[in-house]
Formats: structure tokens, sequence, C-alpha cells
């Protein structure tokens, strides 16, 4: 199910948290409010954590990670690192990383078997990235930026990716990933889809701003709550050419 | 009831506020205080914006309720007998009263033969040569202090050439030039926007008057062709004189009397 | 898309506010102190600052005003229509036109006067221009009374009106007075209009907001239409008139079947037949309203025919090929809501059919082409990528309400203190192998060093697997030989031949490791191994020497894993109670006073050039009278830089031709 959320009144939730299978992170906020959110949906199930990274909140973008690791940039301090350490499970490997672009969630985008890249990361980062997560690693585009880790967010089960991403791009890119894709939009027509959704395989979080055309659509991708990608072509279809076109 | 009025509406649902006309009362009741506080407390220029104000609608306070109470008012008896009053049998009578009469044409002639000169600034206030006058310093080491300007508004006629600077002595400069003037017609005692024709008579001197300064009291003659005077011969009158009431250079315009 | 929003624009003071307004402003932002004796040029200055600013304000205003609000030429037809109805476009473009005409007569006067400020020679002139000016600057704005007036009444309204916006997607009920629009509207929206038994209860138009299909959709009320001629409208059904001319919208024309608004049935359909011309184009529905007082079946032959004639004519101009027919004419009752959402659902599809049309024609129609697409993906190889989806997840699923109710950050907050006083502890959630652990304190720096730097998280289990790994060595060792065959003399000699091994192993350890730390005698001063600490000591003693500090010296170098370069320095020095011995001249007190002493200026020291300290404080007493009267005066001394010639003469004199200035 997909939930619509603010974080200090800015709907780039993608920014301020990081939601993986295995586990959540989300940034200290003023009030509890944000924490809530991710809390009553997630708690009983994996681990829901406030983190800073490098004293600072914008978390999402900073990390990456999947169920089998998290990679930090290297500018994170040695006791933030020691506190996510402490509060994720131990089957999660946490592992921080000396490389030049070190907002590594804008670089980086994965699910637990497949991720995207950054063409300029270093080829330690990429090894780093097939060790920890787990994952096959590929240099890619996505409607031709490289920030892959902005405009994509899939999970083991579908994807999003930036609205002006081509029938053919969306394909090679699925192939790539072995998810349904669909290009689209979030927060009322942002095309930076990692800042305003995460996801996983059974819950994703949407910014404030999602109207309820994009809200069906994330979750008919993302199969949530037993929807299925087929009917953003058939039942949607007329809803979304007039919310668009 | 459109849509967006939400105070109407809520009024509508819910009514007034319970102490609502309560407080309106008070509210006007404490105004006449709330005035007066203000008008010991505040000083100046806005005092006297104030005053006036006050006075202005006191004074038509009063006369609205003289007016409402003008029926109710005592007043005193018209009994006095009106002048020029005659009993009955006098009053198929021609009364005359021809010396009155004589004396009468006397003085209206007299009067327009003085009216001839006479005009509604008859004095005014000497102008000294340094005050009309800024000396202008010329040559390479600038010591030569022939050149004049004239510091007061002028009107130069249309057609006017400057000489050479070399024997330029007077400089009569452009942004003191005029060729309007708001001239006022006394007994129609309404204000024309009338081009200026040329100048007749500057009290100061001949010199001023030939180089056309306009100051205060100065003859101008204006272009009076949009008034539609005629002559009692019927001729369309377009060039008629007034005189300057204002001091055009400090007023950065020309006022005056049309002169009938 | 442009956005219609009204309620932005400025309030429009009335003209005597918009005086006090400038001429405050121009008081307080601009300088007040001005003599006669300045400089006339500053006079001037002053006062053509002050006219200048005066219509600046002026004209900031009056452009802000003529800005903000819209021209009706530019804003969207509906607008532009819908403003002159109830404004009357001329007064308003006049109204505009004189603020416009105002604001450049100021221009003009502001002009004018600053040229002939420009001419004052004294300060009494210059104050009666910039008086003349500023005067006449607001005679003039006073006589935009009327005009202010009429805008500021025009803004007040304009803000108050419902944003509509003409280009999404808009349902437009209309019909005759009173015959449930406004019941209908209210029960699809949450507009809550207004709903009275008698005509004309709607004046204006009303906007509610309805979801159809994850879409919001605009709902208008209009207010009833009468059927006369177009001439004859008041404002009020000109506002319904304006709707139906300009947005594209689906229309939904609502019949009183029971004729209880007053109008008979073939009224209706006359008042439709005359307004067709304003439904070319939209999908066009006819909904037959209180069927509970009069159902449609039970209707007299002849009014049925009407209606009939009506739904052929609906359903002819709908542009909709096949889905035109049955949506045409639909029956419902506000009352007991029977078909209402029918009625919604209909009329939204049919307009959302005809815009989808429109759009598929459309050139935009090629940018989102991708976006309604989805690519599913060609299998690369055959690895399984499965969901992970935790158990838990799929059990609270399947039973939905189990799900007990957890205390939330949020009502913790709330609970103590609300957000700002409430601050969670961040190791609330700690995942440690221990409970009590999560409020240990772990400093960041210890002497000197960043503690994570020395953290191995793996470092019980390297150790672990470091011990096996010895115990596994030896083990190995040792099994290779059964010892139960083995006599007692026999095990006896395998154990010496263990042990010897055993040394020999330690002491190479032993000489290997420290082999790098330690100060030898090289081999070839030391051939037989005889330069050894002891021989050391030994022969110093039979020198007469107390070799003691000459020992401890070399066993400090040998234990010198403390510190590499030097000796370690020891700490105050305790005695066996772990008490500080008074008055003992310690290794801490000396240094102390190595620090605060700094050495004499008298004493000679070689190096100085000196004899001996007589003849020093001798030359500094002659040094520091020959100074004296020269710090008296605090004079140049010898050590100032000085500049002997300031002007050269060969530099300054003379004719210069061009860059010789300063070589001649």
């Amino acid at each position: 199910m997909a939930t619509r959320t603010q974080f200090e009144n800015s709907s780039e939730i993608g920014v301020f948290s990081k939601l993986t299978n295995a586990y959540c992170l989300t940034a200290i906020g003023g009030s509890e409010n944000f924490y809530s959110t991710f809390e009553a949906e997630l708690a009983d199930v994996i681990p829901v954590v406030k983190v800073s990274i490098a004293g600072t909140r914008v978390i999402g973008r900073m990390c990456v990670g999947n169920k089998n690791g998290l990679l930090l940039p290297n500018s994170t301090t040695d006791q933030e690192l020691l506190h996510i350490r402490n509060s994720l499970p131990d089957s999660v490997v946490v592992q921080r990383v000396d490389e030049r672009l070190s907002a590594l969630g804008n670089c980086i985008s994965c699910n637990d078997y497949v991720g995207l890249i950054h063409t300029d990361l270093d080829r330690e980062t990429e090894e780093l990235v097939a060790d920890v997560l787990g994952v096959e690693v590929f240099r890619q585009t996505i409607a031709g930026n490289i920030l892959v880790g902005s405009y994509a967010v899939f999970s083991n089960r579908g994807g999003l990716v930036h609205p002006q991403t081509s029938v053919e791009d969306l394909d090679e890119l699925s192939s790539l990933l072995q998810v349904p894709l669909v290009a689209g939009t979030v927060n009322r027509g942002s095309e930076v889809v990692g800042a305003g959704l995460v996801a996983n395989d059974w819950t994703a979080f949407t910014g404030f701003d999602t109207t309820a055309t994009e809200l069906s659509v994330i979750e008919s991708v993302f199969k949530l709550r037993d929807a299925q990608p087929s009917a953003i072509v058939n039942e949607m279809r007329a809803s979304l050419i007039d919310s668009m076109a | 009831m459109p849509q967006g009025d939400h105070i109407e509406l809520h009024r509508k649902r819910h009514g007034y506020r319970l102490d609502h006309f309560e407080k309106k009362r008070k509210k006007e009741a404490r105004e006449v205080h709330k005035r007066s506080a203000f008008a010991k407390k505040v000083l100046g220029l806005k005092a006297k914006l104030y005053a006036k104000k006050r006075f202005q609608e006191k004074a038509t306070m009063k006369k609205t309720l003289a007016m409402h109470g003008e029926r109710d008012n005592k007043h005193k008896a018209e009994d006095a007998v009106p002048e020029g009053a005659v009993p009955a049998y006098l009053l198929d009578r021609e009364a005359t009263t021809r010396a009155k009469v004589l004396s009468n044409t006397i003085k209206q002639k007299r009067k327009e033969k003085a009216g001839k000169w006479e005009v509604p600034l008859p004095k005014v206030r000497p102008i000294a040569e340094d005050e009309m006058f800024k000396v202008l310093k010329s040559g390479k080491r600038r010591h030569k202090s022939w050149k004049r300007m004239v510091t007061k508004a002028t009107f130069v006629g249309p057609g006017f050439t400057r000489k050479p600077p070399k024997y330029e002595r007077f400089i009569r400069p452009m942004g003191l030039r005029f060729n309007k003037a708001h001239i006022t017609h006394p007994e129609l005692k309404c204000t024309f926007n009338l081009e200026i024709i040329g100048v007749k008579k500057n009290p100061n001197g001949p010199m001023y008057t030939q180089m056309g300064v306009l100051t205060k009291g100065t003859i101008i003659e204006v272009n009076v062709s949009e008034l539609g005077l005629v002559t009692p011969a019927g001729k369309v009158v377009w060039g008629k004189y007034a005189q300057i009431t204002n001091d055009p250079e400090n007023d950065g315009c020309i006022n005056g009397v049309l002169l009938v | 898309m442009v956005q219609y929003n009204f309620k932005k624009i400025t309030v429009v003071p009335t003209s005597k506010d918009f005086v006090d307004i400038v001429l405050s402003r121009t008081q307080r932002q601009t300088p007040t102190v001005v003599h006669k004796h300045y400089a006339i040029s500053r006079i001037r200055q002053f006062y053509m600052r002050k006219v200048k600013f005066t219509q600046q304000t002026y004209h900031e205003k009056l452009t802000q005003i003529i800005e903000d609000f819209p021209r009706l030429d530019d804003i969207h037809p509906f607008y532009g229509d819908l403003l002159n109805v109830l404004y009357d476009k001329d007064h308003y473009k006049l109204a505009l036109g004189q603020i416009n005409t105002a604001r450049n007569l100021i221009d003009r006067i502001a002009k004018d006067y600053v040229r002939l400020l420009k001419f004052g020679d004294t300060l009494y002139r210059c104050k009666q221009l910039k008086r003349a000016a500023m005067g006449r600057m607001c005679t003039l704005m006073k006589k935009q009374g009327p005009s202010l007036a009429y805008l500021e009444q025009v803004r007040q309204h304009m803000s108050r009106l419902p944003s509509i916006d003409p280009q999404t997607r808009t349902i437009l009920v209309c019909g005759y007075p009173n015959v449930g629009k406004s019941s209908f509207v209210n029960k699809i929206t949450r507009a809550d209009v207004d709903v009275q038994p008698y005509a004309f209860t709607t004046k204006s138009l009303f906007v509610g907001h309805t979801d159809y299909k994850y879409l919001r959709w605009q709902v208008i009320d209009t207010p009833g239409i009468l059927d006369h001629p177009l001439e004859d409208r008041n404002t009020i059904e000109m506002l319904a008139i304006t709707a139906l001319a300009h947005l594209r919208a689906a229309v939904l024309f609502v019949v009183d079947l029971s004729g209880s608004c007053g109008y008979s049935i073939a009224q209706q359909a006359a008042l439709f037949h005359s307004i067709k011309p304003l439904f070319a184009n939209k999908p066009l529905m006819i909904a037959c309203n209180k069927t509970d007082l009069q159902p449609l079946e039970t209707l007299p032959e002849e009014e049925k025919a009407l209606i009939e004639e009506m739904r052929r004519e609906a359903a002819g101009r709908d542009m909709g090929e096949g889905a035109g027919d049955e949506g045409a004419l639909m029956v419902m009752s506000t009352m007991n809501d029977e078909g209402v959402v029918d009625v919604k659902n209909t009329a939204c599809e049919r307009l959302l059919q005809q815009r989808v049309e429109v759009k598929m024609k459309g050139k935009k129609m090629n940018d989102v082409v991708n976006r309604i697409y989805v690519a599913e993906p060609r299998a690369r190889d055959h690895k399984e990528r499965p969901p992970v989806i935790p158990q838990a997840v799929l059990e609270a699923r399947a039973n939905e309400p189990a799900k007990p109710a957890r205390k939330l950050e949020r009502e913790l907050q709330e609970e103590q203190g609300g957000a700002g006083v409430y601050s969670a502890k961040l190791q609330k959630h700690y995942m440690l192998a221990d409970e009590a652990w999560k409020d240990d304190v772990m400093p960041e720096i210890m002497d000197g060093k960043n503690i994570a730097d020395f953290i191995d998280p793996d470092i019980m289990a390297r150790l672990e697997e470091l011990e096996r790994l010895e115990e596994g060595e030896d083990d190995g060792g040792e099994e290779e030989m059964e010892e139960e065959d083995l006599t007692a003399e026999e095990k006896e000699a395998l154990q010496a031949i263990r042990r010897r091994k055993r040394q020999l192993l330690d002491r190479h350890r032993a000489r290997k490791t420290t082999a790098d730390n330690r100060s030898m005698v090289p081999r070839k001063f030391d051939q037989n191994r005889e330069l050894t600490t002891g021989r050391m000591e030994e022969h110093l003693s039979h020198m007469g020497i107390d070799p003691s500090a000459a020992v401890a010296r070399v066993r400090e170098r040998s234990v010198s894993r403390q510190g590499r370069k030097r000796g370690r320095s020891e700490g105050p020095s305790m005695d066996e109670d772990g008490m500080q011995i008074d008055g003992s001249q310690g290794p801490a007190h000396k240094k102390m006073r190595d620090r605060s002493r700094s050495r004499s200026a008298v004493i000679a020291v070689p190096g100085d050039g000196f004899k001996d300290s007589a003849q020093k404080i001798k030359i500094q007493k002659i040094k520091r009278k020959g100074e004296m009267a020269r710090n008296r005066m605090a004079k140049q001394g010898e050590a100032d830089r000085v500049i002997p010639n300031k002007m050269p003469k060969h530099l300054f004199s003379g004719k210069r031709g061009i860059g010789k200035t300063d070589r001649r």
C-alpha cells in the first residue's frame, strides 16, 4: 500500500528516508510525525531507524542499500556509522565507501538483485556495490540523465522511472532489471521520482503532493495491494491520458 | 449568497456572537473619547490637519442641524418696510431719480477710463538685477563675466533663433521657457490653459519686456480663440491681455487673470 | 496551464489614503534636513530626490494596480465574459485606463519639475517648486477617487469568485429554476449550495469537486435559466449562459418531470431547444429529476414524446458514436438518492471519452505515449528473483484486523510535551547482544586517538579463529605420533626433544620479533657474543664505577615499548602508599621549573662575544645611555625607515616628454 507523507512540509520524502526490504532509515526531524508514519507501517516487521549522515538529514540521497547491505559515503562520521551498525540486524553489511561522488543515493539505484550506477563511478565502488549489496551492476543512464538514483526507483516487483524515458529505453531497462517498469511522475508532476517516492516489495511512501492518478500508477507498478501493472494500460488508460496530455 | 462569503454564511448559520451588538454599541460610545484623546495628543502638521478636518465636520454638522431646525426655530417677524415701498396711491407715478442716474454715469465713465490702466495687481515687488540674472563666466581662463543668464521664467517667441555665443549677452534657458498659461476669466470664474502670444509689459522695465521675462504682475497677451469671445461688432477675439498673478519660477506654472 | 487566482490582487486604497500613503512614505524614506547655507547643488539634489521619490512611489503603486487586474482580452474567454457580465467591461476598462493616464501624467509632472529644479537658485525657490510638484501630483490622484473606489469594489468581488478552472474536466448543471440542480450538486460534491423551495435560490456560479476514476471533477452549479431571448436576460441568468458558452464541459440539463418547479415539461423542452446552440461540441445529457413525485413511465404520452425528442437531440449531437445513445437520458431523484450516482458516472464517463478522443488526436499525445506503457522484462537468464516479503507482512495481510495497536513515537511525543520538547532516545531500538549495553557511553576520542579507528567489528570472531588455529596446530603436531606404543624412556626422550624444539622455536621467535627494536652490537665487533649487559656491568664494577645507571639505561631501551624515540618520562613518584612524596624534587617538578625560568641577560654566554659578565653589564649600560634621549622624545631611530630626499631635483625639474616621469 502506498502512503502519502511529508517531511517538515517538504514532499521530497525520498530525500529524507531510505526504504529497503530489511530496514528503513529516516531523517532525524524536529517532530516524530515523519518517523511515526514509517513506524506505523513497518516497525513490526523491519527496524525503522532515525539517522543522520555526515551531519545532514538528506540521508536518502547520501546512502544506498538493499536487504543485504548499506553503503555510506566517506563523509559519514564514525558515530553515525556506529549508530547505524547498532540499529540494523547483523545480516546487513554496513560499509563506508571512498567515492568522489558522495551522494550515493543519487548515483546508485538498486533492488536486491540488480543495481544501476552512475557512469562516472569508480571501479572500486562498482565492485563494492556488487560485493556488499550482492547485486549485478550496470552502468546506465535514464532518459539521458546520469543520476540514476534520482530518476529511478525500483523494488523486486516493479519500478518507476523518469517520465521522459522512451519506450525502447523502458524495454531495455526492464530487461536489465528484470522487473516491469513504467515511466511516471510523483508529487503532482515532479520528474525526480527518487526524491518523491520510496518503495520496497510490499509498501511504498510518496510525497504529500502526489495525485490520486500518480498514486494508483505507483500501486499498480509496484504490485502493492494485489494491483497489477497491466491496470495502467487497461483501466487507468483514459484517466492517465486525460490528466497528462 | 455567493460561494466565497464565509462570514455571511457563518452568520446565516449561527447568527451573530452573543455580545456582538453590545460590543458594537460600546465601541461607538467610546469613539468620542478616543477621538478627543487623539486630538489632545497629536502634534505638528498632523494636529493641524486633524483640527481642520474636525472643524469642517463640525461646521457641516451645525449647518445640517440648522437646516433641520429651521422650521421649528423662532424667527424675528419681518415687518420692516422694504426700501422703495410706496403707498398705493403713488404706485402709478414715475419716480424721478435722475440726479442719481447722472452721477452714476459719471462714475461709470470715470471708472472705465481709469479701468484702462487699472489692473488686478497694481503694485509689484521690484526685482533687482542680480536676482534676475546670474552671471556666467566665459573665456579660456573663465574670468570674463559679461554673459547673463535669466533666472526667471521667460517667453520666447516661436521663431526665435539664438545668436552666436560670442554675441549672446542674455541667455534664456530652455528649462525656464513657457508658452502656456492658466488664465482665469474673472467673470466666468473659469480657468483655461491658454497659449501665450507675447509679453506686453513687464513692470520691472522695458528691457525685461523685450526679453519676455515673466514675473508676477507682467501683462501678457494670450490666445483666447477657444473661449469664443466676440467683439460688439461680432468679430471673434483671439488675442487678449492677462496679468500674471503668481511667481512662475517658484510654482512651475503661470497663473493669471484675464483683463476684461 | 494558466491558473486564475483573483485573490492575489492587492488592495486598492481610496484616493485620500493613496495620497497619505505616498506622502508619508516620501517623508519617511527621504532625508528631511536641509539648510540654506548648503551648496546650492546639494539643496537642489535634496528636493529633486523628494520629487522623484514621490513620482516613483506613485508610479509603482499605480503600475501594481494596473498589472494586478486581469486584462479582459488576455484571460480565458470564460472569465472575460464573466467579468463583463458582472462588472461591465467598458466601465472596467475605463477605470484602468484612467489610472494609466494618471500614471503618465504624474511622470510628466515629475519630469517637468525636476527640470525646473535644476534652475532653482535658492532654497526657498527649490522648496516652492517641490511643493508645487507634489501638490499637482496629489491633486491628480484625488481626481482618480471614483475610479479607485470602483476598482476596489471589483477587487473585493473578484476575490470571492469561485475558482473555476476552465480547462479541466467539468460537469455543468443547468436547467429551469427550481428543478433540483443545486440538490444534485449537493449530493455529489461537498459544495454545500443553498437549497430552498423557491426559484433563483442560486444567484451565482457554485463550484464543487467530485472524484471519478482517480480524477478530480469540477461540478458547476448554475443559476436557473428562463426561456427568453438573450437580450432580456438578467445578470444572474447571464452567468449560467457564460458558463455554458465557454466551458468545455459535460452539460447536464436537469428536467423536472413533476412540474413542481412551476414550469411544465413543454416549457422546459422549449428552453432546451432555444439554448441548443450552446451545447454544441459538448457531451449532453438529459437528467430527469423528481422521479419520486412523477416517474417517467407514468408520464402522459405527449410529454413523453417531448422528452424523447430532447433525448434524440442530445444523443444526436453527442460526438461519441456508440456510447451516446444509452447515456443521453437518465432518471434520478435527488430526494431519495435514486440514480444520482449513475447520472454522475455516466456524465463523467461521456466527457472523459470525449476528452480522450480529442487528446488522442492532439500533438501532446506523442509525449505521453511512453507513460501509458508498461515495460515487461524479457528473461535475461534463468535466475530466480523472487520478491523478499517478510512472513510477518504476509500474515498481517491475511488477517487484517489482528494488528496490535502499537504505541507510536508520535503518540509518545504528544504525551510527553509535544514536538520540540520530547526527544526520543536514538539507542532505543539498538540490536545488541545485551540489552544493558544500550546505554553504554562510548567516548569518541580517548588519549588523543579516535576510538573508531581502532574498532574491529570482527575482533572476537578473529580471536576465536586464531585460537582455534593454534590449538589445531599443536594438536596436529602431536597427534602425528601415537604415544601408546612407546616405552617410558622413549616417551621421556620424545618429550625432551619436544621441549628442546619448543625452546629453540621460542628463542628464534623472540629474536625475530625483537630484533628490530633492540640496539645490537653488530656481529662484526662481537663475534663471540661477548658484549652483553652482564659483562658490561661486571667490567664497570671492576673498574670501581657504579654500573647501575648504565645498566638501567640499557634495560630501559630494551623494554622501550612505550616510546620509541626516548625514555618515557615518569609520572610523579609515588611511595608505597600511593602518596606523592612531599618535597621530593621529582622530574615533573623539575620540568616545571625549567619552563618558568628564562636565562639571565647579564650572564655572559659563550658566543655573545663578551669576556665576562662585568664587561657585558658595562656595555649594556653604555648602550642604554645612548638610546635614552632618543627614546624619551620618541624620535626617529636608526632602525626607522628613512627617505632622505623625497623630491629629488633631477626627477622633478624641467620639461618632461612622454614616459619620462621617473627617469631623465
